[in-house]
Order: C-alpha cells, then sequence, then structure tokens
C-alpha cells in the first residue's frame, strides 16, 4: 500500500518535471507565410480585415446578387485579382497550402467554402485591383460605406468604368 | 431594393412626374436613363426581355447554345445530369409537317412560379425583371425545376473542381438556369451571348418598358406570342412565328 502510494507521487513528480519539456518539443504551430499580393495596401486597415472580412464580403455579395451593385472596392473578385499569387503551375490563385487565403484559413481551422462555387484564378481579363478612393482604410470611410449602400458617385467609380448606352449598343 | 422602397420610389416618381406636367407641360425634366452607374441599385424601370423570330432560327443551328455555353463556362454536355441554360427546341406540325426550331431558356416571368414554390427564398426576381438564383440560398431541393413550365432549370450534380468563370460563379448541389447574361447587362453592354451569337439576328434583346427600344417597337408593330400564355406569367421571353 505504502510501496503504491509513493510510486504513483513519484510518477507525478515526473510528470511535472517533464511537462515544460514536452511543451517546448511539440511546439507552436507554425504561424502562416502571408505572401503579398499586388498593391500598396488593402482596400481597408489589415487588421480591420483580418477579423472582418467576411462582414464585408457578405454586405457586398448580397447588394450585388439582389441589387445589381457591381462596385469593385469589396467584390470578391477584386481580392482574388490581388491576392492571388502563382503556383507550381504558373497559374495565379488563392488556394493552396502557400496562397493567401488557404494558408491563413488552414492556421485558423477554418474552412474556406467560397471557391466551391467561385473561381480561385483571377479573371483571364482580370483589368482591376480596387481603386484606391482618398480615404480609403479608414474605419470612417467604411462607416461611411455600411450606413450607405448606395453611395453616392465618387472617384472609385467613374475613373473605372464606363458605362454604354443600352439602346444605342441595340439599335 | 426591398418591397416599400419600391412603393416608395414608385409614389414619389409619379408625384414628381405628375408635378413637372403641370409646371412645364410638354417638356421632361429628367430623361430617364439607359445606363447605370455600378453603385447603383437596379431598378423596375426596366425590363430585360428576349424576342426570338422562329422564321430566322435555323434547324440544327445551335450557334446560341453554344455561345451560352461558352459564356457562362457550361460543359456543354446534354446528359440528364448536365446544365443546359438554353435548349434548342423543334417542333412538328403533325397535321402539315411544317418544322419550326426555337431556342427555349428562361422565360424571365413576371410571375415567376420557381419563385413562388422556393422554400428557402433563393430564387428571385431583381427589380428589372430578371430572375435568378441566389446559391448562397439555395439548398438544391429542386422544386423550382419541378414548378417551372419551361424546364428551364439545372441542378449542378457534380463537383466543378474549380473549373467556373471568374464572372460566374457555379456550384454542386444549386440550381441554375439562364441569368439573361445579367452580369453584361449590368456592365451596360446591351445584349447577351446568345442574341450577339446569332448568325441571323433571331434573338433581340432589349427593354420592354423602352417605347424607343428596338424589342418594345417590333413586339408593339408584329403579332407575337409568350409560350404557355395560358399560364399568365407574362414572360419577358417572347417568339414571333410560332
Amino acid at each position: 500500500m505504502m510501496l503504491a502510494s509513493w510510486f504513483k507521487f513519484a510518477a507525478m513528480g515526473l510528470m511535472v518535471a517533464l511537462l515544460p519539456l514536452a511543451q517546448s518539443s511539440a511546439g507552436d504551430v507554425p504561424k502562416p507565410v502571408i505572401q503579398k499580393g499586388e498593391g500598396d495596401k488593402c482596400v481597408e486597415d489589415t487588421g480591420y480585415m483580418r477579423r472582418n472580412h467576411m462582414k464585408v464580403l457578405n454586405h457586398h455579395r448580397d447588394k450585388t446578387m439582389h441589387e445589381g451593385i457591381r462596385t469593385k472596392r469589396h467584390s470578391l473578385k477584386g481580392c482574388i485579382n490581388c491576392h492571388a499569387t502563382p503556383n507550381a503551375a504558373g497559374q495565379k490563385t488563392v488556394l493552396g497550402k502557400d496562397h493567401f487565403c488557404q494558408s491563413c484559413h488552414s492556421y485558423a481551422a477554418v474552412s474556406v467554402d467560397c471557391f466551391q462555387c467561385h473561381s480561385s484564378k483571377p479573371a483571364a481579363n482580370a483589368s482591376a485591383r480596387p481603386v484606391m478612393p482618398a480615404n480609403a482604410g479608414t474605419s470612417r470611410h467604411l462607416a461611411e460605406s455600411f450606413q450607405q449602400p448606395i453611395p453616392a458617385k465618387s472617384a472609385l467609380v467613374n475613373s473605372t468604368l464606363s458605362v454604354k448606352s443600352v439602346t444605342g449598343v441595340i439599335k | 431594393m426591398n418591397q416599400f422602397e419600391q412603393y416608395r420610389r414608385r409614389f414619389i416618381g409619379g408625384a414628381l412626374a405628375a408635378a413637372g406636367a403641370a409646371l412645364v407641360p410638354g417638356v421632361m425634366l429628367i430623361e430617364v436613363a439607359h445606363s447605370r452607374a455600378p453603385e447603383e441599385g437596379v431598378s423596375s424601370k426596366h425590363r430585360w426581355g428576349l424576342l426570338i423570330d422562329t422564321t430566322k432560327c435555323a434547324t440544327g443551328c445551335n450557334e446560341c447554345v453554344t455561345a451560352c455555353n461558352t459564356e457562362n463556362g457550361l460543359s456543354g454536355k446534354t446528359g440528364l445530369q448536365d446544365s443546359q441554360w438554353i435548349r434548342k427546341v423543334e417542333l412538328t406540325n403533325n397535321k402539315t409537317g411544317a418544322t419550326h426550331s426555337l431556342p427555349m431558356m428562361c422565360q424571365h416571368c413576371e410571375h415567376p412560379p420557381c419563385v413562388d414554390v422556393c422554400p428557402t427564398g433563393a430564387s428571385f426576381k431583381r427589380a428589372d425583371g430578371i430572375v435568378l438564383v441566389d446559391r448562397h440560398i439555395c439548398i438544391g431541393c429542386r422544386y423550382c425545376m419541378m414548378a417551372c413550365p419551361y424546364k428551364a432549370r439545372s441542378l449542378v450534380h457534380e463537383d466543378l473542381n474549380d473549373t467556373q468563370l471568374a464572372h460566374m460563379p457555379r456550384g454542386k448541389g444549386c440550381v441554375e438556369s439562364c441569368t439573361l447574361c445579367m452580369h453584361k447587362v449590368d456592365r451596360g453592354d446591351g445584349t447577351t451571348a446568345c442574341a450577339e451569337a446569332c448568325p441571323e439576328k433571331a434573338i433581340v434583346f432589349g427593354d420592354l418598358n423602352d417605347p424607343g427600344c428596338e424589342i418594345a417597337q417590333r413586339l408593339a408593330t408584329y403579332a407575337s406570342k409568350e409560350v404557355r400564355a395560358d399560364l399568365g406569367l407574362n414572360t419577358g421571353v417572347r417568339y414571333t412565328g410560332i
């Protein structure tokens, strides 16, 4: 009886002694290597985008799908056009171990479902990175964009897109 | 734009038009805009549709179908489980033997049965009359496929393995159909892939609400038909010559 309890204490002692060793040998999960995309900075602050990119994307998604609003700033296509980097085959993509979306999502253990339907590659004729308005990246601008789903015509829009007259083309 | 917003805008628009008419008879204060900025939503001022002249549509010609497949990234296969947004249909009058050929796609109804039956709200009609599936909400139940009198919708059965085009997301487990090339409409192209591709110019795309538009003028001049007009769906796709 005495021997058994002594043995138990000894075993516990050994475990406590070995604990720091075990921790250090396992190590932390390596931080993802985030490849730098094109352009100088993101359409919003990096910190904001890390936490809220899905909020921004979902908001834009519903506006585009149901109301046909196709501003480029918060569009998924815009994200891909900037953040896709070439894979081994030379194809630009955001998916794959070291690529923009998947590297971080693997680290955070969050599945990324967008690309079951959306293309992970930039369009062949991808003209376009989102054009940055003067106050890009400020929280004030973002707050404005959410409060005013249909913003007034801004530099963001008229510099990038020309819209042809519908009747002119048909005739 | 929600329903209330639509009613409100219609009311205010009507009030403004009345005021304008009272102030300056015969002068339009605001010209009706034909093009749309990207930040501007679709509006019910327009109703997009197609007019198909079946007398010009040639038997055996498949150009519209091919163009649709290319534009939207469809495989082009015609098996039971393959997506087909346009089908070429051959009609024969059994008594006279006369044949007609015509393309059949989503008819973009004003009162779409697919929207009526959708349990999740994925199937919807945009303000400008284009009937669409929001794949983010679609659960693939296929009620809409059963409800559609034109057999216009398809379910994607297999994984598409990232072969989708950037402008046309599609995915396994979702229902899909002709979008009236909404990406082209939103861009202001003023045409659809099928209308562009037709060698006989048998397909005309346009705004049914704009009296100045070729499609509206033709509809006003020549007899046209809706397929299954008896259902009272007021389709956006009309046919002449059948």
